[in-house]
């Protein structure tokens, strides 16, 4: 099957920082995919090189239908936004229409299951900034995930996240995964995430230096996908 | 129908998961948790319950339909299968896997093979007279 995306050999310094350094990896289509990394391994200039909205230094990247980077590919990735962009005065349900109004395929019926999915009813009227760390987490999945697109990109979603909010994320993610898209989720939660994901890629220094499935970890290792995580970094010294 | 209530277990994240979810509707099948021709959640349904992927589960129940212990049916479902051959032969299966793992427990443990028997037969019959005494 020809892969939803591809990244190849992409490196993007900033000034006299690499902070990716040559990372590969392929996104089959429908599939949830793992970034695993331990912090300022690179995990979110990857994300946002991919988005477009970083410029490579140096190599390349494929899109979904081939789609030219810029504008066109942008159409065929959905990445999640940052939380602290959002105007003072902007409340949940206003982020929606917003959304509503800037994406083409915002859909409402999407978007009206992850509000319940993620318990933001109760949250619509009130404002954004004002919001806990959690609910601001799954307001952001709910913004991304209500476009119907080809890949998503999400960054750390369980990042300081309670076990109910967490449940609830990951409800959201398996029940509103359009059955051919796939999703790039980074995160150095590999315990709380490991059952939602087909595969993974471990990101050290702005490299990838492991890919594999994760029924094959467990099959051909005989470990979970964290212990062969901690085997990964100890040895590459980058924990 | 298995019900999302009956279902829950834990997984252990060692074992592949979809040879865990096989495993899970073998035994309910040989327990009769659901009856033969009985209906199973979709795979949509499955992955919400367990909270595992959908292609994990995918991969369960191609599985089991290739070994012949679920079918599908176009636009229905899937079922397990009303074959009596499937659910003595899986009996059979579970029981002798359960059977090598006492037995290697029990060497592991310093019993000789004769021991085992002994200890095994005294130990059904302990049993019987408990439950006698009961």
């Amino acid at each position: 099957m020809t892969p939803i995306l591809e990244v190849r050999s992409l490196e993007k310094s900033f000034g006299g920082l690499r902070a990716l350094n040559g990372a590969d990896l392929s996104i089959p289509a429908g599939q949830i995919v793992g970034l695993l990394g331990p912090n300022a391994s690179g995990k979110t200039t990857l994300l946002k090189t991919v988005a477009g909205l970083l410029q490579p230094t140096a190599g390349g990247i494929r899109y979904p239908g081939d789609a030219a980077p810029g504008p066109d590919a942008r159409k065929t990735v959905a990445f999640c936004p940052d939380a602290m962009m959002f105007p003072r005065w902007m409340r949940v349900r206003d982020a929606f229409t917003f959304y509503k109004d800037m994406y083409p395929d915002y859909s409402e019926a999407r978007a009206g299951k992850l509000i319940d999915t993620l318990g933001l009813e109760e949250f619509l009227n009130a404002r954004i900034l004002r919001l806990s760390k959690g609910m601001r987490e799954r307001l952001i999945l709910g913004l991304t995930l209500s476009r119907e697109t080809m890949l998503y990109l999400l960054d750390e979603p369980l990042d300081g996240i309670d076990p109910v909010g967490k449940t609830q994320i990951i409800d959201a993610i398996l029940t509103l995964k359009p059955e051919d898209a796939s999703i790039l989720i980074s995160t150095h939660m590999v315990k709380d995430t490991e059952r939602i994901l087909d595969s993974v890629h471990f990101l050290s220094k702005g490299k990838v230096v492991f890919s594999g499935g994760c029924d094959d970890i467990r099959e051909q290792r005989g470990q979970t996908v964290e212990q062969a995580y901690l085997e990964v970094f100890i040895h590459e010294g980058s924990i | 129908m298995l019900t999302v209530e009956s279902w829950g277990f834990d997984f252990d994240d060692r074992t592949p998961i979809f040879r865990q979810i096989v495993l899970r509707f073998r035994r309910a099948f040989v327990r009769g948790e659901s009856p033969p021709g009985g209906r199973i959640p979709s795979i949509r349904e499955m992955s919400a319950l367990l909270k595992v992927n959908t292609n994990t589960c995918q991969r369960a129940y191609q599985e089991m339909e290739r070994d012949g212990l679920i079918y599908s049916k176009r636009g229905t479902g899937y079922f397990f299968t009303e074959d009596d051959t499937m659910l003595n032969q899986t009996r059979r299966e579970l029981a002798l896997e359960s059977l090598r793992r006492f037995v290697e427990e029990m060497r592991a443990l310093g019993c000789g093979d004769e021991d085992i028997v002994t200890e095994l037969t005294a130990y059904m019959k302990g049993d019987e007279q408990h439950d006698a005494d009961s």
